[in-house]
């Protein structure tokens, strides 16, 4: 072999490996630089363990702090199909399963057992949802006993309302969807952004096993809790309320009734009830007709409670005083087709008030006049939104003066013709008891609950519904004689208390339907009962107002709601610790 | 007869030179570096195996731990949430499911505590007094 060929061979084996050195390099480079973005990330998601965490949603409480709504801890059973064991195994687990769980012992074997679908491996099950921690904890000890495999828990809470149906309209309900709360109405829907809690995520570095490495990397993105609502609501004197009315339906079985107190100077709703009612944890029983917040989405003719709000403003514009004599026409006024159930010849505004004249407010109205009416029934909140923050809310029915017929300013008075809600009739009421139109409030507070900070939802001015502050006072003593002997309420009388009030008896519109031939008018059979009031009388601490829609039996607000306004009254009273007026009145009875 | 005898000698003890001890003095030295820095490798490298172990330990106990106040938080909640229930109307369904024949208290009949001293032994006195008095 020659020299040269020697140093061919060695140039050759040079340059091959410098091609294969820089193909390498080349590579290298590719590899380290050109893709570092790509294959970073994807050796990244490999060792990276992700763990999503999800903060609580925050609680509603009363205004004492006695939980409303909350959180309960519970937990998810699922299987692995591929670790349940042998046919026997699974049976013996879903016999275990069925008699812990109360399912079906078919159903759960079925999930234990099927360990292929379309030749793909089963590897999740889901035997049973939202599972006790008490249940969970049986479970558990079955499985240490007699050794049952395949089984996992997935923990996690539900909403959860520990007092069932009480307050269940105004509270709402929420519905999961893929772990999203979706409020659906009420509190939680109207608080949804305060209360909804923000999802958090742990990054930590994992072994082969998926464990995390306590040396290596973590990146916390920290969850956080919803905030905390505590409402105007006293759960006690929320107790009395629901209670009374369940009386009241097993006596009367109305189609629906509603009770509402509100302290008339803060505006502050301290109860409200509603029958039919559901109970939110078991979603089989609940009916959207119960679910609905009748006393701030329907409307109903209002009937003879809004006498004494025509009066007072009768009074206030010195149209009349309170011992103005008008001629009742003997129960019947021929020229506006206009009835009363008692028939009185001349009677003073004081005794129209009291026997509830339609014939007499009627003609107090005629002698106020079209614009100071509507000026009225405006200024006392009807045909506006109350303020409470419970959505939709209905704004009743009032139309302008222009829109009247020459009947309208008869009927406006005694509550035909215009439709409030529930709500808008209480807080007009407030406005009578304190002389003042108070926005009406539900949420008093919002807390943080991590930091403990509060923030207290501001009270607004409310303007003064009387230009005279003495007419609040001349109205007062005028309704107290309904409640008292001779007053179409006697029955809503609270021994050692003045309360002063207004019945209302309405007849129930009945639509136009032309396929069934009937012409719209009010119904014979079918009235709306109420009674409103507030005690005591002269410094009220609550008004309240008892609605009953379609009472059996009898229809009258003086016998079907004053019962109930009294019982609820009297418990209320005694509760908030209020002394009597008339004390011997107690002892007495 | 002649007799062919070789003569022994006892081998003399060889004499290391100089030289060549220092020679191995020399080769000795960065050997015995050498495995001096491999045994400090070899005991950071145990060490730190040692204490890998020790933290993977602790970060059991602390795993464990978590879980386990992660399952008393989960129980008080349950606990929290069971006392609701029990409270409120279903006292008064118990009261009268029994028949305990209790009623509220009447208006006035409830006194409201005055204390109006200000050292604590004072206030217990006071407090007691008025409970007595309430009482009574």
């Amino acid at each position: 072999m020659g020299n040269s060929d020697f140093k061919t061979r060695i140039v050759v084996l040079g340059i091959l490996f410098s091609l294969v050195f820089t193909g390498l390099a080349s590579r290298f480079y590719y590899v380290q630089v050109g893709r570092h973005g790509e294959l970073y990330g994807k050796a990244k998601s490999i060792y990276t363990r992700v763990q999503k965490a999800s903060g609580k949603r925050g609680e509603i409480f009363d205004k004492n702090g006695s939980l409303l709504a909350g959180n309960i801890p519970c937990s998810d059973v699922i299987c692995d199909p591929q670790l349940t064991g042998s046919e026997e195994e699974c049976e013996q687990t879903a016999l275990m399963l069925s008699k812990i769980l109360k399912s079906p012992g078919g159903r759960i074997y079925q999930k234990l057992s099927t360990k292929e679908r379309n030749s793909r491996k089963l590897r999740y099950g889901l035997l049973k949802k939202e599972v006790s921690l008490d249940l969970i904890a049986k479970i558990k000890d079955e499985i240490k006993k007699n050794k049952h495999k395949g089984l996992f828990f997935q923990e996690k809470t539900k909403r959860f309302y520990p007092k069932g149906s009480l307050l269940a309209q105004t509270l709402g309900f929420v519905n999961i969807d893929r772990d999203k709360a979706i409020p659906v109405a009420g509190v939680e829907k109207a608080t949804n952004q305060e209360v909804s809690s923000a999802k958090g995520k742990i990054k930590t570095e994992r072994d082969r096993k998926g464990r995390s490495l306590s040396y290596g990397y973590t990146e916390i993105d920290e969850s956080k809790n919803g905030k905390n609502v505590y409402l105007t609501i006293d759960e006690q004197i929320q107790i009395f309320v629901e209670e009374e009315l369940d009386k009241l339906v097993a006596k009367f079985k109305p189609k629906s009734a509603y009770a509402i107190m509100v302290d008339p100077y803060t505006g502050n709703i301290m109860a409200m009830a509603q029958r039919p009612t559901f109970n939110p944890n078991d979603r089989k029983t609940m009916r959207p007709d119960s679910w609905r917040n009748r006393m701030t989405t329907d409307v109903f003719e209002p009937g003879s409670t809004m006498k004494p709000i025509v009066i007072g403003s009768a009074l206030d514009y010195k149209v009349v005083t309170p011992n103005t004599v008008f001629y009742c026409e003997n129960g019947y006024w021929r020229d506006y087709r206009l009835r009363d159930s008692h028939r009185m010849k001349d009677a003073s505004v004081t005794h129209i008030l009291a026997e509830s004249s339609n014939v007499g407010t009627a003609k107090i109205a005629i002698k106020m006049g079209k614009i100071l009416l509507y000026k009225t029934l405006r200024r006392f909140g009807f045909g506006k939104k109350t303020g409470i923050p419970l959505k939709p809310e209905a704004t009743g029915i009032l139309r302008k003066p222009q829109q009247w017929d020459y009947l309208s300013i008869t009927r406006f008075p005694i509550g035909q013709g215009t439709s409030v809600s529930p709500m808008q009739l209480v807080r007009a009421y407030c406005g009578l008891a304190s002389g003042n139109l108070v926005p009406l409030r539900l949420i008093d507070r919002i807390e943080d609950a991590e930091t403990g900070a509060l923030e207290y939802q501001p009270y607004q001015t409310a303007p003064p519904v009387f230009r005279d502050p003495s007419t609040r006072a001349k109205l007062i003593t005028m309704m107290k004689l309904v409640t008292q002997e001779g007053g179409t309420a006697k029955r809503a009388a609270v021994p050692g208390y003045e309360v002063a009030g207004k019945t209302g008896t309405s007849q129930k519109w009945i639509n136009t339907d032309k396929s069934k031939g009937i012409r719209g008018h009010y119904s014979q059979e079918k009235f709306f009962a109420t009674f409103v009031g507030f005690v005591p009388a002269d410094k009220p601490r609550f008004v309240l107002a008892v609605i009953t829609d379609e009472p059996q039996g009898s229809h009258y607000g003086g016998v079907v709601s004053a019962p109930t306004f009294r019982e609820i009254s009297k418990k209320t009273l005694a509760y908030l610790n209020v002394a009597p007026k008339f004390p011997e009145q107690i002892k007495s009875k | 007869m002649n007799l062919h005898t070789t003569q022994i000698k006892p081998k003399k003890e060889r004499k290391r030179s100089r030289t060549a001890s220092r020679r191995s003095n020399k080769n000795f030295a960065p050997v015995l570096r050498i495995v001096a820095l491999l045994l400090i490798v070899f005991l950071l490298a145990s060490a730190r195996a040692v204490i890998n172990s020790e933290v993977e330990k602790l970060n059991r106990q602390a795993v464990n731990l978590k879980s386990k106040l992660h399952n008393f938080d989960r129980d008080i909640a349950n606990l929290k949430i069971q006392r609701e229930r029990f409270h409120g109307r279903y006292i008064l369904k118990q009261i009268k499911k029994l028949d305990l024949k209790l009623c509220y208290p009447k208006a006035g009949q409830v006194k409201r505590l005055k204390v109006t001293v200000s050292s604590k032994q004072d206030i217990d006195k006071a407090v007691m007094d008025n409970l007595l008095l309430s009482q009574r």
